[in-house]
């Protein structure tokens, strides 16, 4: 399928022209028909297509838009096929191997040319007729190579190629339906070959010397001869199942039934693989076109349809609340017009061995710790609900890492991982006999220092008094310093000072930790101070 | 008498299905088995649940009242003992014994958790142990509250250092290893406090491993996010820290009641909050304090310390208290205490009471003027 063309709504019967900056000069690059009966031709100038027709309506092109729009109308061919490849600026590219039967009876309306396979026709059609629907003028081709079909829905009628016929399908078009650059076509087109068709018996070797290898290998990609490998937008889900409605569903508790019934759709496929769901992602299809994604990340392999589905509720009730969710587009989450399909794909999975049910019913590995992260997961964000991970440096800012609890970036647990990672630091058990130490690093630490105004011993004794949050702080006692160097090999940490800890408590009883960034003389003259963390 | 008893049984587990069903904290008539002398009593606990210390129990201070007279425990007012023959043969017996109640019992069927998970803990100052009637109940919801949100560090301090004694506690008495503790804070409060540091809370003798993060864009998230957290029966310490926050007791409700269902000790920490009733089993209000020292080196910064103000008890008196941490021992002192000695370790065990000996005396009641005072059970 390619050529999708917007029809944008300036006024009713006007000709419309979009104009683009090309080599210095304002040229035509999309014309509407009103404007091509009119005279208007694509790339002529600006100057040209206003003498032509003076009441043009123009236009400037946004690419950005454009690719945006694009991108949708991608998104929206997800229901036919999950991989769905770009193919800019205009197409889009649709590997539907094993896909096409599903529609060989049901929503087409039948009509092909006969000779293709009957699902093909009635995908195709009903592809046509529903991006016809919401307004766009578009082609589409169904062929065994993307070659063929590109070629076809470009320069050709469309329609449907039956496999092996790519040949004469495209013999007949102009060369410049091979996807090839403007310069050989021009090229080709001094030389009289002006069809496809003539270059089939022309001899490689010159064709190659000429035109070099990109030639000969556009042509045997349009007839099959050489494989061409789709880079589908979004990677194909393992398993997926999905529902499409005969009329538009709307309502948060219908569609989360439908994500019940599709979950146990996909317990089985699981359970047959032995995986468990790491990633999920429900797809919404939106009868306008649009398309909206929910994923729910889990901590552990996941099969269970009756948690997965919880796991969307609290998803969606979230969403509802909140807009701004970066994986949610169209934020207008059931915007009223409904939608026309549910899809639910495991986007990542890990083996999960079938598990062991007890007496209750109740399958072991279900309960516990995991499973709250996912749910909170879901309703928070993967980002909230984190675990700490020790990081083996002296920096305390860099001291931890913050890993999400769960979903696909969560990586394993367990004692599997404790040779890789540097354990923590803990105190002697008390059975040891051991001198007491006090703590020497805060229960609390501010990601980021706050600076403070601080009264203290020149060069380096500790602060005497300090004004935080615009509270004068009297120090009662301090200790330190601790003294911590840069780990010059690190590339971020080029340029900073010598950083010497001090903890603090002031006449109340709170207990701070401040650090004098700089060494008085050596780094600096002016030696800043910072608040750092919070002591209990 | 036998009748008498499987009535007063039956009537307690009724209340307490009627309790569950209206989704509110139990009306609780605990129930107090001697096995020798089939004497039932029943200690009446008033069930408004809001207004603070209403009852002693009887598992912890092993005081049976005499019906009609009123306990010689200062603070164990509207100690009752009901059942007629029950409270005749408490009376003629002087030497009805502390009798230790099983806490697991008073849980219904959707008990999940370990059993070591309930009873109360131990935290090793002797005053404070003993005003919390032997220790701090787990299994319930506590609010812990500061005045001012400066003082968070210390609020935040204390409760992980109760997190971290239970973590002790549960290693030494259990073998169950899902011992996560969930800490939930709110958006705004975590960019003013900071986040929770990992290498401090190991030094306090937290396993950093277990110990999962949350952040909640709003109170009411937060609050849903605990409740969440109080259901899971894997997890052994949830907090949940909210800065200036008007409570709805019926939330509060709700979250002792899943604490104490799935066994979860529940921490309420509000930051620049006024006291406020709620369902929680203490409140205690904390407040900052010059450290303590160790090993005679007075000049340093040593254990963690803080003021507590126990606002409002269930199980016994309010008042006072000075309290330091010890991350050597993992458990709390009274300051200036040597824990050197070793004194502190028979306390050191958060377990349920040993059962009274039933062939012999345990201690004999002392008498203050006429009325008898049982030792405590611990």
């Amino acid at each position: 399928m390619a050529g999708a063309c917007a029809s944008d709504t300036p006024p009713e019967g006007a000709p419309v022209a979009i104009v683009a900056k090309i080599k210095n000069a304002l040229r035509v690059v999309a014309i509407d028909r009103v404007a091509e009966r009119r005279g208007v031709r694509l790339g002529i100038s600006l100057a040209d297509a206003r003498g032509a027709v003076p009441d043009l309506h123009v236009a400037e092109a946004d690419e950005e838009a454009d690719g945006a729009l694009l991108d949708k109308i991608a998104d929206w061919c997800d229901r036919y096929t999950p991989l769905v490849a770009l193919d800019p600026p205009h197409g889009l590219l649709l590997d539907m191997s094993g896909c096409a039967h599903l529609f060989a009876r049901g929503e087409g309306d039948g009509r092909g040319d006969g000779r293709g396979d009957d699902g093909e026709a009635a995908l195709l059609a009903d592809c046509l007729r529903r991006l016809k629907d919401q307004g766009f003028d578009a082609r589409g081709a169904i062929a065994s190579t993307a070659g063929a079909a590109w070629a076809l829905a470009h320069y050709g009628p469309g329609g449907i190629v039956p496999p092996g016929a790519e040949a004469e399908a495209v013999a007949a078009l102009p060369v410049a339906a091979l996807r090839i650059a403007r310069e050989d076509e021009a090229l080709l087109d001094q030389l009289g070959l002006k069809r496809i068709g003539q270059l089939y018996d022309k001899p490689r070797a010159p064709l190659a010397a000429r035109f070099g290898v990109h030639l000969a290998t556009r042509l045997d990609q349009a007839l099959g001869r050489l494989d061409e490998v789709l880079t589908p937008r979004r990677p194909a889900p393992q398993l997926s199942a999905e529902r499409r409605f005969a009329e538009p569903l709307s309502g948060e508790e219908p569609l989360l039934e439908i994500v019940r019934a599709l979950a146990h759709r996909l317990h089985p496929a699981l359970m047959r693989h032995g995986l468990g769901a790491r990633l999920v992602e429900a797809a919404f299809f939106h009868v306008d076109g649009r398309v909206s994604r929910a994923s729910v990340g889990t901590a552990a392999p996941l099969r269970n349809a009756d948690t997965m589905a919880m796991l969307f509720a609290e998803r969606l009730s979230a969403l509802g609340s909140v807009q701004d969710e970066g994986d949610w587009d169209g934020g207008d989450w059931d915007s009223g017009d409904g939608f026309d399909m549910v899809r639910l794909a495991v986007r990542r999975a890990e083996p999960l061995p079938a598990a062991q049910i007890d007496f209750a019913g109740r399958a072991e590995s279900d309960a516990g710790l995991t499973r709250l992260a996912d749910r909170l997961s879901a309703r928070l964000g993967a980002a909230q609900v984190t675990r700490f991970q020790a990081v083996d440096t002296h920096h305390p800012e860099r001291a931890v890492r913050a890993l999400p609890f769960s979903g696909p970036l969560a990586g394993p647990r367990g004692n599997g991982q404790a040779a890789a990672v540097p354990a923590w630091i803990q105190p002697a058990d008390a059975e040891k006999p051991q001198a007491e130490t006090p703590p020497d690093r805060p229960l609390r630490l501010f990601p980021r220092p706050e600076p403070v105004d601080t009264i203290a011993e020149v060069p380096e004794g500790p602060p005497l008094r300090f004004r935080w949050r615009r509270v004068m702080v009297d120090v009662a006692r301090a200790e330190g310093p601790e003294r911590i160097a840069t780990e010059w090999w690190r590339p971020e940490d080029e340029g900073r000072a010598t950083r010497d800890y001090y903890r603090v408590e002031d006449a109340e009883g709170r207990r701070y930790w401040l650090f004098r960034e700089g060494l008085y003389g050596r780094e600096t003259g002016s030696p800043l101070w910072y608040m750092h963390g919070l002591f209990g | 008498m036998a009748l008498t008893s499987a009535a007063h049984a039956e009537l307690c587990r009724l209340r307490r299905d009627i309790a569950r069903m209206e989704g509110r904290l139990a009306e609780e008539g605990r129930l107090v088995w001697d096995a020798t002398r089939t004497v039932c009593a029943l200690s009446g606990v008033a069930g408004s649940g809001v207004s603070g210390a209403q009852g002693a129990k009887a598992n912890t201070s092993g005081a049976i009242g005499v019906s009609g007279t009123r306990s010689a425990e200062p603070n164990a007012h509207g100690m009752l003992s009901l059942g007629g023959g029950a409270s005749e043969a408490a009376a003629n017996e002087a030497a009805v014994r502390p009798i230790v109640e099983p806490a697991q019992e008073t849980t219904g069927p959707l008990s999940l958790a370990p059993r070591a998970r309930r009873g109360r803990l131990k935290l090793g100052a002797a005053r404070l142990d003993a005003a919390l009637g032997g220790g701090l109940p787990l299994a319930a919801l506590h609010d812990i509250r500061a005045d001012e949100s400066r003082n968070g560090g210390a609020a935040a301090g204390f409760v992980l250092a109760l997190a971290a004694q239970l973590a002790k506690t549960a290693r030494l008495t259990s073998t169950d290893d899902t011992q996560a503790i969930v800490w939930i804070s709110e958006a705004d409060l975590r960019r003013q406090t900071g986040r929770l540091h990992a290498p401090g809370l190991a030094a306090l003798g937290l396993d950093p491993a277990r110990i999962m993060e949350v952040t909640a864009r709003t109170k009411s998230e937060a609050l849903w996010a605990f409740e969440a957290a109080l259901d899971c029966p894997a997890v052994s310490v949830a907090v949940c820290e909210l800065r200036q926050v008007t409570l709805d007791l019926a939330v509060t409700r709700r979250c002792a009641l899943r604490a104490r269902e799935r066994g979860v000790t529940g921490f309420l920490v509000r930051l620049a909050s006024p006291p406020e009733p709620s369902a929680a089993e203490m409140r205690f209000a904390v407040s900052p304090t010059p450290a303590g020292t160790i090993g005679g080196f007075a000049a340093g910064i040593g254990r963690m310390a803080w003021r507590l103000t126990l606002e409002k008890n269930r199980s016994g008196p309010t008042g006072a208290f000075s309290v330091e941490w010890t991350s050597h021992e993992r458990r709390f002192v009274e300051p200036n205490q040597n824990t050197e000695s070793g004194e502190g370790d028979a306390h050191a065990y958060p377990q349920s009471l040993p059962a009274a000996p039933v062939d012999r005396p345990a201690d004999p009641p002392t008498i203050y003027g006429g009325r008898m005072r049982f030792r405590y059970a611990s």
